[in-house]
């Protein structure tokens, strides 16, 4: 997969995400396609590549978010790595082990930050907590067969 | 899996200290990133804003003529209000009542949201060069909608009263019983620190306390929906339901001390 091509899909879906999404929410929820692109970036590419285009995505994403310190661009080069590694070991060949594989990494993504925002003295109710870990996780791997076939057309 | 030698682990380090380095200093990037974002996004705002407009073309047509009976209703009660303004108005000059400065208002439009969804919060298209500066108290026209948490020359990001980080000190209008509004990343808010017996009801009004410099006094925070009590049991909390739509704002007005 070329990287012009994902780089450019993460740009329009970064712009789309902090734009049009909006109207697309369900319960309150949006998907992360920047996360999404991510963890692409991780099955098919190099481990160096993969953790610098997750660190450049993350720090897209800690400029629109308001949060003072950048989890992101920590969190979203660790996932990179991470998949590069699992892709290694396990073969994920099909789109649902793969929008499975999304989803666990958006879990954890959800709880990371969920957490931080916790341990940093921001209440949330568990409910919404849940919620917003487990559909924002499912939101965000419905995508990803769409967006594949967005990326793997224009190689 | 993890291959980690001696010789592999100083670079990691290194790399990792940048990383954290560059986490800590994000808000840095912030600044010139937004400026130059900031015309493709009021274009990408505007066209969402064009093709919602047609998208929803059933629903906002059900909804004008809804806001067109409000409207009318509006007219008649603002006919009555300006008699009692006026009125108000001579009773305050006899007196020669002090009055306070009128507000200045900055009226901004909203141009992006925040990627995640652990944040509320907005990007508005007015920066510094306009005379806004963090800190600053943002309302929509029916109420209280958050505050002004960093500014470049020509954006401004806004946390939303349903952030949880956002705590707004407030007061029960009727009762003037006291207590603290943050928010949930829901749709309502919560107000916190309420003592067991303090004098609050269902569809009481929720107005800021003016206690700190931020939120001048008065502004409309909600309405109660619902009362409980805190897991301690020691004091009790009100769930409160926004006047302000807050996931449907795309323009609101900075309040200019």
């Amino acid at each position: 997969m070329r990287a012009n091509t994902l780089l450019i899909t993460a740009l329009v879906l970064g712009l789309f995400q902090i734009t049009f999404l909006e109207n697309f929410k369900v319960f309150g929820v949006k998907p992360d396609l920047l996360l999404l692109t991510v963890v692409i970036a991780g099955l098919f590419w190099e481990t160096r590549a993969a953790v610098i285009f997750g660190i450049a995505i993350g720090i897209l994403k800690d400029i629109f978010s308001l949060n003072t310190f950048g989890l992101d661009i920590l969190l979203f080069g660790l996932w990179a790595f991470l998949t590069v590694k699992i892709s290694r070991k396990v073969s994920i060949e099909d789109n649902l082990t793969r929008g499975l594989l999304v989803f666990i990494i958006a879990l954890m993504q959800n709880i990371a930050v969920g957490l931080s925002g916790g341990l940093s003295g921001s209440f949330v109710p568990f409910g919404i907590f849940l919620r917003l870990v487990f559909l924002s996780a499912l939101y965000t791997a419905l995508p990803l067969p769409l967006i594949l076939k967005i990326t793997k057309t224009r190689i | 899996m993890f291959n980690l030698n001696k010789k592999n682990l100083i670079p990691l380090l290194v790399i990792i200290s940048l990383l954290i380095f560059l986490s800590i200093s994000i808000s840095a990037l912030r600044r010139p990133v937004l400026d130059v974002a900031k015309e493709p996004l009021s274009v990408i705002s505007w066209l969402r804003r064009e093709l919602g407009g047609i998208i929803f073309y059933h629903r906002n047509l059900i909804e004008n003529s809804r806001l067109r009976k409000e409207v009318d209703l509006l007219r008649y009660k603002l006919a009555g209000l300006n008699e009692i303004y006026l009125e108000n108005n001579r009773l305050k000059r006899s007196l020669a009542f002090k009055q306070n400065s009128a507000l200045k208002l900055i009226c901004a439009r909203v141009i992006a949201r925040p990627a995640d969804n652990w944040s509320s919060g907005l990007i508005i298209d007015k920066g510094s060069t306009s005379g806004i500066r963090k800190g600053l108290a943002v309302i929509s026209y029916l109420g209280l909608a958050g505050r002004i948490v960093e500014t470049t020359a020509s954006t401004s990001k806004v946390m939303l009263l349903s952030d949880p980080n956002l705590g707004v000190s407030s007061l029960v209008q009727r009762s003037r019983q006291e207590g603290l509004v943050c928010g949930t990343l829901g749709n309502n808010l919560i107000m916190k620190y309420l003592p067991e017996d303090a004098d609050i009801k269902l569809q009481d009004v929720i107005v800021s306390s003016g206690l700190n410099d931020t939120y001048p006094k008065g502004l409309l925070i909600g309405r109660v929906i619902d009362i409980g009590k805190e897991f301690s049991g020691l004091s009790r909390y009100a769930l409160i339901r926004p006047v302000v739509d807050l996931s449907n704002i795309e323009e609101v007005l900075v309040i200019i001390p």
